[in-house]
């Protein structure tokens, strides 16, 4: 039975959960819901996720919600199997799970914020709020110089290996080069540059990017 | 060698570990950073947190930042103290422990921390007045995310399962600030919210803390 991910393929947070279930080589099957027809508002995908978000998982008789927990679960299931997302000692796992959090509190708002001002709104033919924008591209600024000074000295944000670390920023840094026009704020940092090539290039990214249609 | 914890003992965040060593019995030495000053914001501090945030840990060659990170890390490396928080063994039980963790992170706090914001930081630190429509934003929020608390707790113990766990843990410093506020009665309008509250506050672990959550206080 392959696991059942709610959740257009085209957004942020279900990618997350993908790009981690390709790594592991977990076969999945994509519902998709349409967030534009308030399908995630709805008491059927309520009783899913009752914060009324994407995504949500069925694995068998176990369902979850929130990426970050999802990633961090299938990582574990299946921490023998290809690469390992985890770390291996204890400290290891922390580190991880520190720019895991770094990910969630840091970055994730600052780009959620910058892309809903600078790509979502106008799509929808809403003005965005030009301010909020530049004042968040201002902090992702700063947080992406300490990631600089971070992988000067780290091939990968938690150590020497590719772990969810990397793989939780994969969706959001995807938004901010292709679709906000903030790619100067990868471009123009050597490490940061060089990181970015090389999490987007493994195969389970390609992967998802054929399957999201880009 | 003792863990340092460098942070402060009324912070949200650093009372969030705390709360974790104390329920785990583990020894530690709380290192006061000085806000006011800007300690956080001087090299020896960002050698720690380069993001210039407390609370951060150092135990032994490890050092660690972001709060749940940290009482993660405790959680695990103590967990064979009789102190089961993470229940590490029963993956599909450590799995609902991480998802309740992320909504506190992700749906729960920025709510709840706007209203401790503007209603106890920005008169007691900046000596300004609070923005009331932030707040009453804030409050329709949260309001709406302990909706969802209040159904989950009517088949749930705790908000992970039927045991004590990190993710309620994780909320405890937070709420005890609110209910210092008129915005408590987001609690206690809600029966099963309150009841959960007061059986996670009532534990000897928290009690210690709660008596240096002294932010906002008229001394």
């Amino acid at each position: 039975m392959v696991v059942k991910v709610y959740g257009p393929v085209t957004a942020a947070c279900p990618q997350r959960v993908l790009t981690c279930l390709l790594e592991k080589d977990v076969d999945f099957e994509i519902v998709h819901i349409n967030l534009d027809a308030c399908d995630h508002k709805k008491p059927d995908f309520l009783l899913r996720q009752p914060f009324g978000q994407v995504p949500a998982i069925e694995d068998a008789d176990f369902k979850l919600f929130e990426s970050r927990a999802i990633i961090r679960y299938y990582a574990a299931k299946y921490e023998k199997r290809g690469p390992n997302l985890l770390g291996n000692s204890l400290e290891e796992r922390a580190v991880v799970d520190q720019w895991l959090e770094v990910e969630a509190h840091n970055f994730n708002e600052l780009v959620y914020n910058l892309v809903l001002q600078l790509v979502i709104l106008p799509r929808m033919g809403k003005q965005g709020d030009s301010a909020l924008a530049l004042s968040c591209q201002q902090k992702l600024d700063k947080v992406f110089d300490v990631y600089e000074q971070r992988l000067s000295g780290s091939a990968y944000l938690a150590g020497d290996s590719f772990t969810l670390a990397d793989l939780s920023h994969l969706p959001g840094i995807r938004y901010l080069v292709e679709d906000a026009g903030m790619g100067h704020l990868v471009s123009q940092r050597k490490h940061v540059n060089a990181w970015w090539e090389t999490i987007s290039n493994r195969p389970a990214w390609k992967k998802l990017m054929k399957l999201a249609g880009y | 060698m003792t863990m340092k914890l460098y942070g402060l003992a009324m912070s949200t965040c650093t009372s969030k570990v705390i709360t974790c060593l104390h329920e785990h019995g583990a020894e530690f030495e709380l290192v006061p950073v000085n806000l006011q000053n800007g300690e956080h914001k001087q090299p020896a501090f960002l050698a720690k947190n380069p993001f210039g945030q407390i609370p951060a840990l150092d135990d032994g060659d490890l050092t660690l930042f972001e709060s749940r990170a940290i009482s993660t890390y405790v959680a695990e490396k103590f967990k064979g103290s009789g102190c089961d928080l993470l229940r590490s063994q029963n993956p599909k039980e450590a799995a609902l422990v991480k998802a309740w963790m992320e909504v506190e992170s992700q749906q729960f706090s920025p709510a709840i921390s706007s209203i401790f914001y503007q209603f106890i930081i920005v008169p007691s630190m900046y000596g300004g007045s609070p923005n009331q429509m932030i707040i009453d934003e804030s409050s329709a929020k949260l309001g709406k995310v302990l909706d969802v608390y209040e159904k989950r707790l009517s088949s749930s113990k705790y908000l992970a399962g039927d045991f004590y766990n990190l993710a309620d843990l994780h909320h405890l410093s937070y709420i005890y600030y609110l209910m210092k506020t008129p915005y408590g009665k987001l609690i206690n309008e809600r029966p099963r919210v309150r009841a959960w509250w007061e059986d996670i506050s009532s534990r000897p672990a928290f009690k210690k803390v709660a008596a240096g959550l002294t932010l906002g206080d008229k001394n």
